[in-house]
Parts: C-alpha cells; sequence; structure tokens
C-alpha cells in the first residue's frame, strides 16, 4: 500500500489513525529490539497526534507514519543528535520540515539512531544506540542516517523517513538499506530546528520505499522559512508530476566509476543499458575537481562542526556533571565535554578548530572554500552539456562491523569520495535502489542534478523504478 | 593641565544600538526586565535554533557607516568569533570580522580652533553577550554566579579609529560628535551604554592598553589619568618598555595592570553560515540612506540659514543634547525671535537644569510650557532680573509661567498700570527730561531705573522705554 492510497482509506475512515498507530508503535518497538534503529519511540505524542488524525481526517500525510533522524527537532521529544551529550535535551519547538509534516497530518512516531551530531558514514560513531543492516545484522546501516533507512526498509506499514544530509547522510544509508533518499539542494528545505553539523552544508531530505513517496513528501517539506536566511525561495513545483525523459543526456563522470566493487559496477551497468532503452543519451564526463572533494568536503565541514558544538557545555541543557569549589568553569566544560563526546566527536572539533586557528586559517579554512567555488564551477560546466549526472552511490556495498572496526578515519573519510562532492556543490541526488550483490546486500545508483532540478532527478529515479516493475 | 608631551590615542568604541528587538531573533530589549525573560530559543543557543538578521538593525549600522564617511562593502557578511565564556549561549559570538559595514571613514573634529581628521578604520555590528551576576560580591569575592541572558543578542556597534588623536581632550570632542551621531541616527540615547577599550602612549614609550571602560565621562578620566601618569613619568625619564593592558577602576579614578594570559586568544574566525550574504547594491544603498535622518553637521548649518543663528550658537544646540536642539525647534515653529530664544534656552534654562541635575529630555519644561514664559519676556512685561528668577521656578516644578507669576504675587505691569508711575517719575526728573531731549541717550536709562525701582523691578524694560519714550517725544 503506498502514502495515497493508505490516506485515502484514513480520510474515508476505512482506517482509523489511532488502531494503526497503535500497531506501527507495537511493530518498530520490536524491530527496535533487533535492529536499534531508534533513540526514542514517542508513543505518547504518536497517539496524540493519532487522535486528531482521526477527529480531523484531513491532510495529505493523515495518519501516516513518520520516522526523524534524531538530529532534527521534534518538540517535547528529546534530541540527542547521536551524543550522549544531548542527553535529556529536549527542544521546545518543531524543525519547521517537521511542523509542515505535522500539519499535513503526518504522525511522527520516533527519533533515529544516527552517528552523533553526523560524523560517520556507518553510524557507529555513537555512544547511543547502533542500527544494524536490515538484510545482514553483522553489517552496517550506513549513515549518518542509518536508523532512518533501516526503519524504512523494515516497515511493512505506509511510511516515511526523514534523514539530513552533510556529505552524503542519506545516500549511504539509503543505499546499503535499499531504499530511496532525496538530498535536496541545499537550501530547498528549511534546515531550522536541525541541530547543525557544518551548516553550509547540511539538507533535511526524505528517505521513503519508492519514487512517488520521496516526491510527495518533497512538496510538503519544501519552500522557503523566515527562520532559516539559508532558505531559498524558489518556485513551488509538484514534484510527482514527472517529466518524460526520453530525450535526456546523462554524463558518466569517468572519475566516478574508479575503485568500484565488481557488483555494485556490474549492478550500474545494467541500470544503463535499461535507461538506454527507454531513450536517455550517455556521455562521459570529465569532473577535474574530483580529487580536491574529500579534503575541502571534510575541512568546511569540520570548521563549522567545531563552533557549533562549542555551545555544548553541560549548562544550559543536555548532560552535566559535577561541579566543585575549585574548579573554574573551562574545569567543568573541559570535564563535561570529554566525558560524553565519543571518539569521533572529538577528532573533528579537535581538527576543525586547528583548521581555523590563525596562521592555519588561510592554509586549511579559507583554502578550503575557493576551492569549493571551483568544484562547484565544475559541476556547474558539466550540467551545459547534460541534464543529470550518474554513478554509484557507494563504492561497495555494506560492510560488516568488524571490517569499520579495523578502518582508520582516512579510510573511513574515503568512502564518501561519491557522495561528498555534490553534497559540497549544494546539487540536489537521489538514491535508487538497483539490486543486490552476491551476499543479497542492496545496491543503489546516483543521480545527481544542477541546483533545484530536483524534478530530473525524480522522474528518472521514477522512469527506472516503473521499468523494473515490468 | 600642561601637554607638553605628545601622546597618541587610538580607540575602539563599542555602544548598545537602540532597538525594539534584537539583532537575531524576534525577542524584546528592555534593560529592565526581571532576568531571563526576554529569551527564546535563538539567544539561548539551543540547538536546532537559528539566528535571522534584524533589518533593521543592520540598516542602522549601514546609517551609522554612511554618517562616518565609511565605504559599504558590496557584499557584506558575518562571522563567528569563538571563546568560551560563561556568558555566551553559543560559546561564539556572531560579528564582523573580515567585510564589516563599514571601512575607511574618518570623522573631522574641531580642537583648539584647528581641523582634525580622525580616521575611522572600521564600523561593524556584533551581539552583545549575556549578563553575569556575582552574588553578594565581585568576581573575586562572590561564592556563587548567576546568568542574565536578556541581553545575549542585543546589537552593539563596534567604532574603531586609527591612533590619530594626540591629546585626550580630542577623545571628548570626538565621542561627543560621535554621540551625537547616533542620536541624530534614533541610535542611542543617554540612557544606553558606551563602551571602549584604548591605547594610549607618550613618544618614547611603548603602549598601553585600557580594556573596557564603561561610560562616556570615564572613558576621557581614563584617558586623562594615563595620559598624566605616562607624561609625569616620561619627565622622569621613566618609559613604559613592554605594552601592557591596563583597567580603570571606578572608584579610584586610576588605571591598574590587568593580569592577561601570555598568548592572545585565537577566535578561529569562520563565516557566519546560517546568515546569508548581504548585497548592498547601488538601490539597496540608496534607499537606506534616502531614510537617513539629518545629521548633525547638517543640522547646525540648517539653523545658521534657517535662525540665522551663529555657528557657535547652532553648535551649542545640537552638540550638547540632540534634545535640546529638538526643544529649540519646537519652540521657533512659533516663536520667532530666534536669538532671543537661544539665550533664554541655552543659557538661562539649561543652567537650571544642569543645576538640578536633569536632561532636557526628562525635565518637566515642555517646549509649550517655555513658549508661554517667552511670550511673557517677549511682550516686556517682565524684568530680566524677575525673568531669571522664574525661569528657575520653570525649571524645577514645571508649572505654568501664569501660575508660576500668581503664586509669587507678581504683578503684570500692563501700559495701564505703568502708565501713572512714569508721569510721576517724569514730573520728579525734569532735568533728567531736559537732557534726554539735548540728546543725552544716557539720562533716559537713568529714567527706566527710576520707573522699575517703581514696580519692584517687576516690570520689563523694554516696555518702560516706550512708554517713557512715548510720553517725552
Ligand atoms: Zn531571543
Amino acid at each position: 500500500m503506498d502514502i495515497e492510497e493508505y490516506v485515502n482509506k484514513i480520510k474515508s475512515k476505512k482506517l482509523n489513525a489511532v488502531n494503526t498507530i497503535k500497531k506501527v508503535i507495537s511493530k518498530v518497538k520490536e524491530l527496535n529490539k533487533e535492529y536499534n534503529c531508534f533513540i526514542t519511540i514517542c508513543e505518547d505524542e504518536a497517539l496524540e497526534q493519532a487522535r486528531l488524525v482521526d477527529k480531523n481526517r484531513k491532510g495529505r500525510l493523515a495518519g501516516v507514519p513518520v520516522s526523524v533522524k534524531d538530529a532534527i527537532c521534534v518538540k517535547n521529544v528529546q534530541a540527542t543528535a547521536g551524543s550522549k551529550m544531548l542527553e535529556g535535551y529536549v527542544p521546545p519547538f518543531d524543525a519547521t520540515v517537521i511542523q509542515r509534516l505535522k500539519d499535513e497530518g503526518a504522525i511522527i512516531i520516533g527519533k533515529t539512531s544516527q552517528d552523533a551530531f553526523g560524523f560517520g558514514s556507518f553510524s557507529v560513531n555513537t555512544n547511543m544506540s547502533v542500527p544494524k543492516n536490515p538484510f545482514d545484522k553483522n553489517r552496517s546501516a550506513g549513515g549518518s542516517s542509518g536508523g532512518t533507512a533501516c526503519v524504512t526498509q523494515l516497515a511493512d506499514f505506509p511510511h516515511i523517513g526523514i534523514g539530513e544530509s552533510t556529505g552524503g547522510s542519506i545516500s549511504a544509508p539509503s543505499s546499503f538499506c535499499g531504499v530511496y533518499g532525496l538530498t535536496p539542494t541545499y537550501g530547498l528545505n528549511s534546515r531550522y530546528g536541525l541541530i547543525d553539523y557544518g551548516n553550509s552544508l547540511d539538507k533535511i531530505g526524505p528517505i521513503c520505499k519508492s519514487t512517488h513517496d520521496t516526491a510527495l513528501v518533497l512538496n510538503i517539506i519544501s519552500g522557503n522559512d523566515p527562520r532559516d536566511q539559508t532558505s531559498l525561495n524558489s518556485k513551488k513545483i509538484d514534484y510527482t508530476k514527472f517529466e518524460d525523459i526520453k530525450n535526456y543526456t546523462i554524463g558518466l563522470p569517468k572519475q566516478y566509476f574508479q575503485n568500484i566493487s565488481p557488483s555494485v559496477k556490474k549492478s550500474v551497468e545494467e541500470v544503463i543499458s535499461v535507461l538506454k532503452k527507454l531513450g536517455i543519451r550517455f556521455v562521459e564526463v570529465d569532473l577535474k575537481t574530483t580529487k580536491y572533494h574529500i579534503p575541502a568536503y571534510y575541512l568546511i565541514a569540520m570548521c563549522e562542526a567545531s563552533t557549533n558544538l562549542a555551545k555544548l557545555d553541560g549548562v544550559r541543557y543536555g548532560s552535566r556533571t559535577s561541579f566543585t569549589d575549585s574548579d573554574n568553569y573551562n574545569d567543568y566544560y573541559t570535564s563535561v565535554r570529554s566525558k560524553n563526546f565519543c571518539a569521533e566527536t572529538k577528532r573533528r572539533i579537535i581538527i576543525g578548530t586547528f583548521a581555523r586557528m590563525s596562521g592555519y586559517r588561510s592554509q586549511y579554512y579559507l583554502k578550503a572554500m575557493k576551492v569549493r567555488t571551483l568544484i562547484i564551477n565544475d559541476y556547474k560546466k558539466a550540467f551545459e552539456k547534460v541534464d543529470c549526472l550518474l554513478s554509484p552511490t557507494m563504492m561497495f556495498t555494506a560492510p560488516r562491523f568488524d571490517e569499520i572496526e579495523k578502518l582508520d578515519p582516512l579510510q573511513e573519510y574515503q568512502s564518501d569520495l561519491l557522495t561528498c562532492g555534490p553534497n559540497l556543490a549544494g546539487i540536489p541526488m537521489i538514491n535508487v535502489p538497483c539490486g543486490k550483490d552476491e551476499n543479497g546486500l542492496p545496491i543503489g545508483f546516483h543521480i545527481i542534478a544542477d541546483h533545484l532540478n530536483e524534478l530530473k532527478i525524480l522522474s528518472v529515479a521514477n522512469a527506472y523504478e516503473e521499468a523494473m516493475k515490468k | 593641565m600642561s601637554d607638553d608631551v605628545k601622546c597618541i590615542i587610538g580607540l575602539e568604541i563599542h555602544a548598545q544600538m537602540k532597538t525594539n528587538s534584537k539583532i537575531f531573533c524576534g525577542c524584546p530589549v528592555d534593560n529592565n526586565a526581571a532576568p531571563n525573560t526576554n529569551v527564546c530559543e535563538t539567544c539561548l543557543g539551543y540547538p536546532g535554533s537559528k539566528p535571522r538578521l534584524n533589518r533593521k538593525v543592520f540598516e542602522n549600522g549601514v546609517k551609522i557607516a554612511k554618517a562616518l564617511n565609511c565605504e559599504v562593502p558590496k557584499n557584506v557578511f558575518f562571522s563567528r568569533k569563538s571563546y568560551f565564556y560563561p556568558d555566551m549561549t553559543k560559546n561564539f559570538q556572531i560579528t564582523q570580522y573580515e567585510i564589516p559595514v563599514g571601512l575607511n571613514g574618518f570623522l573631522k573634529i574641531k580642537w583648539r580652533g584647528e581641523e582634525l581628521k580622525i580616521r575611522i578604520r572600521r564600523a561593524h555590528l556584533e551581539e552583545d553577550p549575556g549578563k553575569l551576576v556575582h552574588v553578594g560580591g565581585d568576581i573575586t569575592t562572590s561564592k556563587y554566579t548567576l546568568v542574565d541572558y536578556n541581553r545575549a543578542g542585543t546589537p552593539l556597534i563596534e567604532i574603531v579609529t586609527d591612533p590619530d588623536f594626540t591629546h585626550p581632550e580630542q577623545v571628548r570632542d570626538f565621542l561627543n560628535k560621535l554621540r551625537a551621531i547616533l542620536e541624530h541616527l534614533n541610535i542611542y540615547d543617554s540612557d544606553m551604554i558606551m563602551k571602549a577599550d584604548a591605547n594610549i602612549s607618550v613618544k618614547g614609550g611603548e603602549r598601553v592598553e585600557v580594556k573596557n571602560i564603561t561610560g562616556f565621562a570615564s572613558i576621557i578620566k581614563a584617558l586623562e589619568y594615563e595620559y598624566n601618569r605616562q607624561r609625569i613619568m616620561a619627565k622622569q625619564g621613566l618609559f613604559i618598555k613592554q605594552q601592557e593592558t591596563r583597567a580603570y577602576s571606578e572608584q579610584t579614578k586610576t588605571t591598574k595592570p590587568l593580569r592577561v594570559k601570555e598568548s592572545e586568544a585565537d577566535y578561529g574566525y569562520i563565516f557566519e553560515p546560517d546568515l546569508s550574504w548581504q548585497r548592498m547594491d547601488d538601490a539597496r544603498l540608496k534607499s537606506i540612506y534616502s531614510r537617513m535622518n539629518e545629521l548633525p553637521d547638517e543640522r547646525v548649518e540648517r539653523f545658521t540659514k534657517e535662525y540665522k543663528l551663529s555657528e557657535d550658537s547652532a553648535t551649542v544646540l545640537v552638540y550638547t543634547d540632540k534634545a535640546l536642539a529638538d526643544f529649540y525647534e519646537a519652540c521657533a515653529k512659533t516663536f520667532k525671535d530666534y536669538e532671543l530664544l537661544y539665550n533664554w534656552l541655552s543659557t538661562h534654562l539649561l543652567k537650571c537644569l544642569n543645576y538640578n541635575n536633569v536632561s532636557i529630555s526628562k525635565s518637566k519644561v515642555s517646549p509649550e510650557l517655555f513658549l508661554e514664559f517667552m511670550k511673557e519676556i517677549k511682550s516686556g512685561c517682565l524684568s530680566e532680573r524677575l525673568a531669571k528668577e522664574l525661569v528657575k521656578e520653570l525649571a524645577s516644578t514645571g508649572k505654568p509661567i501664569k501660575q508660576i507669576m500668581k503664586s509669587k504675587n507678581i504683578k503684570e505691569f500692563s501700559d495701564k498700570d505703568l502708565m501713572p508711575i512714569i508721569k510721576k517719575i517724569i514730573e520728579k526728573n525734569e532735568k533728567a527730561v531736559a537732557d534726554y531731549r539735548m540728546g543725552n541717550n544716557n539720562s533716559i536709562n537713568f529714567l527706566i531705573g527710576q520707573v522699575l525701582r517703581e514696580t519692584n523691578f517687576q516690570a520689563g524694560v523694554e516696555n518702560i522705554r516706550e512708554l517713557i519714550e512715548k510720553v517725552i517725544k
């Protein structure tokens, strides 16, 4: 049952929201025991919302269960962003996207597991809970929006996931869990209420079971928000009105097909041949700036992150620690932060602080900002000739936890090679599931387009999805 | 003060900006509100909240830049200045670093008849942190400290000059001029807080930074103290050998060395990624400038033309207190003897108010009340001596002049009242009358004096003169 069908049944009183949500809650509690996909399941608030839906029977998402990445604030529900540091922080406000979902009758059922503050690609860099892959519990669900992607795959009921991407945190888990995940143009969806990672990179986006569901959610959550000054004032588009893709030209960045695992490569080659049959023309594209994507991305993201995390000092909210008379405020900050931040969080604070110190600032932070402009121009040049770009989403399928443990930080950062470029450029991308590897693990491909061309990538994704149903 | 030793002073001035709401959220600004009542998720820095720029505050920053003859860059943006301190809600301050709202300006001042150009390096906007309250003492003695976040997010303008001052007196003129500009732009009033950090050195010595001096008067006092200290030391051949940071004490009116960390704080500035760039194209600048109030220098010039005042008089009205110039203009709408109005307002009324220690804007005297008083003077019915008495009463009570006169049993001398007295005096003083008729103008003053004495010095001189002339001629 897709979302529209379900919503119609709620509206015509064929289904009762409270009963449905009760079943959904007991189901996700079961799932959570096995897969750790939630940090908080907000049963009371969800049932309260469901009662309202049964009373009004209104909204484009009436009664639809929604799981939200923990970093996105839901009023009166704890938001830890995956870190013990924020345990007990209960925001007194809704993020704008949450407000928009609630206004359409959607029901927030819980807050999902993630890498602390979004710092990771496998959802293991956290001192809260580590989600497991729906296809193999010894493997990662991807990160950092791992919990959201995991529950979206597992849900046998209509379900919407809300994730957030800074450098690939929607694409990676969507690929590993075999679901659709859209990272929008920077500024299309308001960031108000998102616990910041790298503010100039962060984007909230839907993770769903189909292209159509994804487009429907985007219709609802997108649009200008005066509470976020980086939010765009672009024309409202109906993203469910897919375009005819017959005359599209799609570019294949040659740098994006190197070091790809054989099963992923084979799968994506099959995608290309399916799309060719649908009338799409493919050309090779040369993205010369690719080797700078990872260093530029990590420098900017860490510099911004290290300032964002400064406010977490254990004074106003979240975790506290005991305070002795001999302590001065600096000692207190040090002790509360040492205790509650996990290793990767500390690493990023230290690197980010270093890269913006006077003496290093111009050689790291400012240079990365300049390189970012070059990278954007590189993509812009490509889009003069093609409608979209296509590549594998990840170079490999979901790794085992014991494999992840062996990676050093730089190797982990390398896994973002295909995702962090478009994230840095602020251009939209979608992960589309395309089969499984020899271990039965999902593979995904990426369609990327120029700023505000979400309709193009959704149209390609939908065309592929429809073609595969036949 | 002898000033035979040359000094160099540079200033960094922070002024609170008058505004209804904070710079990055909608919370009201009210220095008297109960602690932590004017706060929201944004000024408390709650995770998930975002700042949004108060457009009016930003435009006021642009107006200040313009008034200080600064360039306004094409793209203005904000930066994050990171440091940990308990009055900070985010442990970074949103400020301006690379590209502030104003660059490379100047302000001209007059000093000992000479015109001096003080260069302005930059003017930038930033948010004030919260306020620490050291309960039952100060930072060293109190057992605990409370934080009031009401002030967090109050807009500040910071103005940095080049080291162009050569005498503390020039700083007084500069600050006075700056205050008048901010007042005229309706960005500042005398209740608000002005703070400064000042660098000062004398020839041959290293510079001393006097940090965090609060209030207009203290800034001048601190600089005078520090100038004299260094000057006297220099005369004895003692020079400051190493750059030093000092603090000014309100109690002792002296400066004392301040212990600071060896290394200068590293603020790790980055661009504020939550606020978009402000594009300052010509159309936007034109629109902001068109909504700019008249600046004090323009007003002085207008006063000399419109009210035929001397430049000095106009300067007194405009630069003493904007409210004084406003008061003058309110009266001048109907009272057309501009010189007489100026004299009574700037000399007499102001003297009384200063004596009572009230400012013109807080005084009980409204322009309407003062106009009534001026009409009495103009009619010639009041002697100067009496008028001076009455203006004191007016300044302290704020009662209508008629009522004051009645309560003091002051009779108004109409022509009808005066005529019999004048006739009597003329009859008694035939010689003086004859002298006057012979062309001795002084003798009329003698006659006027006699009449005044008869009225107990309550009648107006000009009125008496007119009547005497009428009778004798
Ligand atoms: Zn506020």
